[in-house]
């Protein structure tokens, strides 16, 4: 059975820069994600060290 | 004898072949504790179906009325013509295999087990799994050579990804009278991590790049992002191959039950009691596919070869990526860790561990691994999504 290596080279190439592409934006959209908790996380700290400075200032 | 008709006039050398081998598959379960909870019920499998005259365990009713003891590669075929499946476990098989149904309810189970943080923790472990598919490819283009067709060489090549479920799930799709030699070469190999990988990652890697120390701790993950992340993948990978989503679906539905916080009951059964029962019968229906009359044939025994041929060149994939990410990456990670982008998990994880470990004592890679490891599962049921939809349009 002859094989269509033009087609099978083809479907090789199609099908693992699919994979990767499909991994690179699962990738880039978890970064994202965590990212912007971190973010969120950071600003909360901030905030509260913030607020006891400011109470231990009242309290001074 | 007493009016019975007993197996042994039956019991032909390829029989008695196939029950060594169920044997050896115990053996090696128990005494060598290889994947015990898949090769025991395989191997147990094996030696009920070649047990001559048992058409009440697999046995399969011709279209024209004879009964076999075995069910035939092409019994999807034979069912439409008007055979019938009269063994238990062909009715088990027939639905459990014939509807997905087994694979993807392992896929639930496996999803609960999952443990994403290494891979939100640290979001670049995807390439390694997106690299280790590279066996997936280069099996694909062996089998071809060799003279399989496309869509078996498809199910061949998947043998590389290191994940039963999906190699199953590609093969009954795109080449059914393959699945029990897919299945089994799969699961075996699975089984086979500890020999078969660290030659290759041996031969991949200096013993300097092997003795690459990587700090064990990796970011705090938040309980929101877990609960995110697979809602997130769910969505994105279903839009984008839909052909994928019963695998990713079924997978990332087990893991949101496990760490939601609220299904923790739900999660616990998924990948407990539910993903045991399963096993049981994924196992035994596996072994019990592999009858002498259909298994010890030259097309079979091919499979099982080039199964560790896509096996070996994953690994490579996954270690010369990590290595050429290595090129661009402060702090360098440990290339070994690629290797784990295959997905058979956790026991790749725990071979680059241990050989982490050889090299340098300070080091302890078992996080960094999960991490290619589970995108190594998603990057599997990618690979096979992209197969199905590219070959059955």
């Amino acid at each position: 059975m002859s094989v269509n290596w033009g087609e099978a080279i083809l479907l090789v190439g199609r099908s693992f820069g699919s994979v990767f592409l499909i991994l690179v934006i699962l990738a880039v959209v978890t970064w994202l994600i965590g990212f912007v908790f971190q973010r969120i996380k950071k600003g909360q700290e901030k905030a509260k060290s913030a607020v006891e400075v400011e109470e231990n200032k009242t309290k001074d | 004898m007493l009016g019975i008709e007993t197996g042994f006039a039956f019991l032909t050398w390829q029989r008695l072949i196939m029950l060594v081998i169920g044997g050896v598959f115990i053996y090696l379960g128990i005494a060598k504790k290889w994947e015990p909870l898949l090769l025991v019920p395989i191997g147990f499998g094996i030696i009920l179906v070649n047990i001559p005259l048992g058409y009440h365990v697999m046995g399969f009713q011709m279209p024209d009325g004879a009964m076999v003891d075995y069910l035939p590669p092409d019994w999807l075929d034979l069912i439409e013509q008007g055979g019938k499946p009269i063994g238990f476990l062909s009715f088990i098989f027939q639905y459990g295999f014939g509807w997905d149904l087994i694979p993807l309810f392992i896929f639930i189970g496996l999803g609960a087990l999952t443990d994403f943080s290494p891979l939100i923790a640290r979001p670049i472990y995807f390439l390694l799994g997106a690299a280790a598919q590279f066996g997936v490819y280069a099996a694909f283009l062996i089998a071809l050579a060799v003279g399989f067709n496309i869509p078996e060489a498809c199910s061949i090549g998947i043998i590389g990804g290191a994940d039963g479920p999906t190699t199953i799930y590609l093969t009954r799709r795109l080449a059914p009278w393959l699945l029990g030699a897919t299945a089994v070469a799969a699961y075996t190999y699975m089984s086979m991590v500890p020999l078969i990988q660290p030659p290759v990652i041996r031969a991949m890697t200096t013993e300097k790049e092997r003795k690459i120390y990587m700090a064990p701790a990796l970011r705090e993950v938040s309980k929101t992002e877990k609960i995110i992340f697979p809602i997130v993948v769910t969505v994105v990978v279903g839009l984008l191959v839909p052909e994928a989503l019963p695998l990713i679906g079924c997978f990332m539905l087990g893991n949101l039950l496990s760490v939601s916080g609220v299904t923790d009951r739900l999660g616990t059964t998924m990948g407990g009691a539910f993903i045991d029962i399963v096993t049981v019968f994924l196992g035994v229906c596996i072994g019990a596919y592999l009858a002498a009359t259909a298994f010890l044939l030259p097309q079979p025994l091919m499979v099982f070869g080039l199964g560790i041929v896509s096996f070996a060149f994953a690994t490579m994939g996954g270690v010369l990526f990590a290595k050429l990410m290595n090129l661009f990456l402060k702090p360098k990670i440990n290339p070994m860790i690629g290797a784990a982008g295959v997905s058979a998990v956790p026991m790749s994880s725990r071979v680059v561990q241990r050989m982490g470990q050889q090299a340098n004592p300070r080091n302890f890679l078992l996080m960094h691994c999960m991490g290619p490891n589970a995108a190594g599962v998603i990057g599997t049921a990618a690979a096979a999504g992209v197969f199905l939809s590219l070959l059955t349009k």
